[in-house]
């Protein structure tokens, strides 16, 4: 690939990711899987339609990425929102996730969803270097490898055996190392603010 | 002596680690708890993007600032560097500049201060942030401060650091002034100006008979032969002027900004510059001139010479604008040597506070050669924002007649008054009382 390509290709990249109607769009797509819209039987009751209503009217909103220093000029709950609206949006689509049991494959396309989204967030985020550390091709096959193996475990029949309580304990060991992980590590040698780990502001 | 422990670093949760670690524990707690096992793949990956790649982050950093100019002309840039340093590894850093603040008054919130500090430049090159900042008004600002946010290499943890930059004192910049007012009496001094008074200058006065003790040199042959007896050359004295300058900044209207330049402007910037503008005039003609601020407390620089003296009077008004004291009084507590008799003295000022004109009162009491010129140059404009309705006339009416009560107090005084907008050289707005010394009141 020339360079000129290339640089278009990322240009048009970055301009999609800077794009505040994709973000709506994809906040508006959770939001649709989110709420069950495609397993709704038809008429839908009314609380349906309100809480279709709400997420696609605070998805889109919440769905941008904030990309400013995580700083509160004033400890308001706007305020906070704000700064912390994707952490909103994530949390907000796995509890609707989790109130209503979906098919094998919606459960998949949630979390494809949810890991299309973390992922883009963090093209956005983060700089091009620490980004291509991250999220490299093998780690994005590894992750669509999880959520393949993971859908497919709870597409099993409930009689197959005791693997879930196993797998829900796994998973809640899993969520307590990463915890632990990130509140204490350890360092290696490396000078802050090195070449090629800029941000730019 | 031994250099201060920092303090320790701490480090916290970044936006990221947020973000996954919601995701994970909203989809394992209902998992776990309420048997919802359709949760397992959306907690599958969040927890992979936490646990794939282990962060690191040094255990100390440091953030060393340099400031190599703190002194410059207003309108001049200023480079701050930001050298970071770190035992160990760190992903990524991301700066922002934080504008100083009026901080001792809460419900000024986001109001920057008068300083008008902009930024130009934040880069960060192999760990060295330069700050490009430029400063548009004269006075001793604070640069504000550059917060550092340091992540680590997974961007799940970060660090903040805060680098004050420190002050800076910006100089005003001089109006364009070639002219200086010359008294009718001069001081004893040696200078430049011819004095009315026989010495040892080179402008002629008149011829008059020898007496025992005049130089032979200066013997008028051709009167001699006429008179037929000794006639000698009588020439001027030349003395040196020495002058003070008064400003006023008991009152401070904001001007509309320079089309040039478009800074921020008030009459006290263009009364400061007209100062030093006038300053240099007199200090590149090797006179003495001196400062008086009227203030919330009077502040003064006894006359002096040479270049060092316009540092000397830039930095007495650097604070001028801090000082919201109040001491009643005004100029009866100058001591003689800040005032000498004859000096001419300007005054610059908005004319808006009466003590202003008790001091110009005063000054002309003390018989001093006195200039006063008006920096305010505009009218006030409606803050309503509305169409001025006839209240607005009417209070237009009533500033410009006490404007001219003023200046029709001041005329019975005997003080000269010139209007300056603070954009066209001094010069011109002085020209008019150039053709003639000026003379201070006689008792």
């Amino acid at each position: 690939m020339s360079d000129e390509t290339a640089e278009s290709t990322f240009s048009s990249r970055e301009a999609l990711l800077t794009s505040p109607l994709f973000w709506a769009g994809y906040g508006v797509l959770m939001a649709v899987m989110g709420t069950r819209l495609p397993m709704w039987s038809w008429p839908p009751p009314p609380d349906q339609i309100l809480l279709l209503g709400f997420c696609v009217l605070a998805f889109p909103a919440l769905a941008q990425p904030y990309v400013g220093r995580p700083v509160l000029a004033a400890v308001r709950l706007n305020h906070v929102a704000i700064a912390h609206r994707n952490t909103l949006l994530t949390g907000g689509f796995v509890m609707l996730v989790a109130c209503e049991k979906p098919p094998a494959w919606a459960a998949g396309a949630d979390a494809l969803l949810l890991a299309g989204y973390l992922v883009l967030t963090d093209a956005i985020t983060l700089p091009p270097g620490v980004l291509r550390r991250t999220a490299s091709p093998a780690f994005l096959l590894l992750l669509v490898a999880v959520i393949a193996g993971a859908t497919a475990l709870v597409a099993l029949p409930s009689s197959s055996g005791a693997y879930r309580p196993i797998l829900a304990a796994a998973a809640g060991a899993a969520a307590l190392g990463a915890a632990l992980a990130t509140a204490f590590g350890r360092a290696e040698v490396r000078r802050v603010g090195s070449r090629g780990t800029e941000r730019r502001n | 002596m031994t250099e201060p422990k920092p303090a320790p670093i701490v480090w916290r949760p970044s936006q990221r680690a947020a973000r996954l670690l919601t995701a994970a524990i909203c989809a394992v707690v209902p998992a776990v708890l309420f048997g919802a096992w359709w949760c397992v793949p959306l907690a599958a990956v969040p927890l992979l993007m936490l646990t794939a790649h282990a962060g690191v982050h040094p255990s100390r950093i440091r953030a060393q600032v340099d400031v190599p100019e703190r002194r410059c002309f207003e309108g001049e840039t200023l480079t701050a560097t930001i050298r970071l340093a770190a035992d160990s590894s760190a992903g990524w850093t991301r700066q922002e500049y934080l504008p100083p603040r009026i901080r001792d008054d809460p419900e000024y919130g986001e109001v920057p201060t008068p300083s008008g500090l902009e930024l130009e430049s934040l880069e960060l090159i192999d760990g060295v942030i330069t700050v490009t900042l430029l400063v548009p008004r004269w006075g001793r600002w604070s640069l504000g401060a550059v917060a550092i946010d340091v992540y680590d290499t997974a961007g799940l943890r970060l660090t903040s650091l805060h680098a004050e930059l420190g002050e800076v004192e910006a100089f005003p910049v001089p109006a364009q002034d070639e002219a200086t007012l010359a008294p009718m009496r001069f001081p004893d001094r040696f200078g430049e100006h011819s004095a009315r008074i026989p010495g040892e200058g080179v402008e002629f006065i008149q011829v008059r008979p020898y007496v025992f003790g005049d130089r032979q040199r200066r013997i008028n042959w051709s009167a001699t032969t006429r008179r037929r007896e000794l006639q000698v050359n009588t020439f001027e004295a030349e003395r040196a002027a020495e002058a003070v300058v008064v400003v006023d900044a008991l009152s401070d209207l904001p001007q509309p900004p320079d089309p040039d330049t478009l800074y921020p402007r008030s009459t006290l910037d263009t009364a400061v510059r007209g100062a030093a503008g006038l300053a240099q005039a007199y200090l590149k003609n090797h006179d003495r001139i001196g400062l008086v601020t009227l203030s919330g407390r009077v502040q003064w620089l006894a006359p002096g010479s040479g270049n060092a003296h316009l540092y000397r009077i830039a930095q007495t008004v650097m604070d001028l604008r801090k000082d919201f004291t109040f001491e009643p009084g005004l100029l009866s507590r100058l001591p003689t040597r800040v005032l000498p008799p004859g000096a001419v003295v300007y005054l610059f000022s908005p004319l808006l506070d009466h003590s202003v004109v008790e001091a110009i009162s005063e000054l002309a009491d003390r018989g001093h050669p006195l200039v006063v010129i008006d920096v305010l140059a505009h009218e006030p404009a409606p803050t309503t924002g509305a169409k001025p309705d006839h209240l607005d006339a009417l209070a237009l009416r009533l500033w410009r007649l006490d404007r001219q009560a003023v200046r029709f107090v001041l005329g019975e005084l005997g003080v000269p008054v010139v209007s300056w907008d603070g954009i066209e050289p001094l010069d011109l707005a002085l020209a008019p009382l150039q053709h003639a010394p000026l003379a201070g009141r006689t008792r």
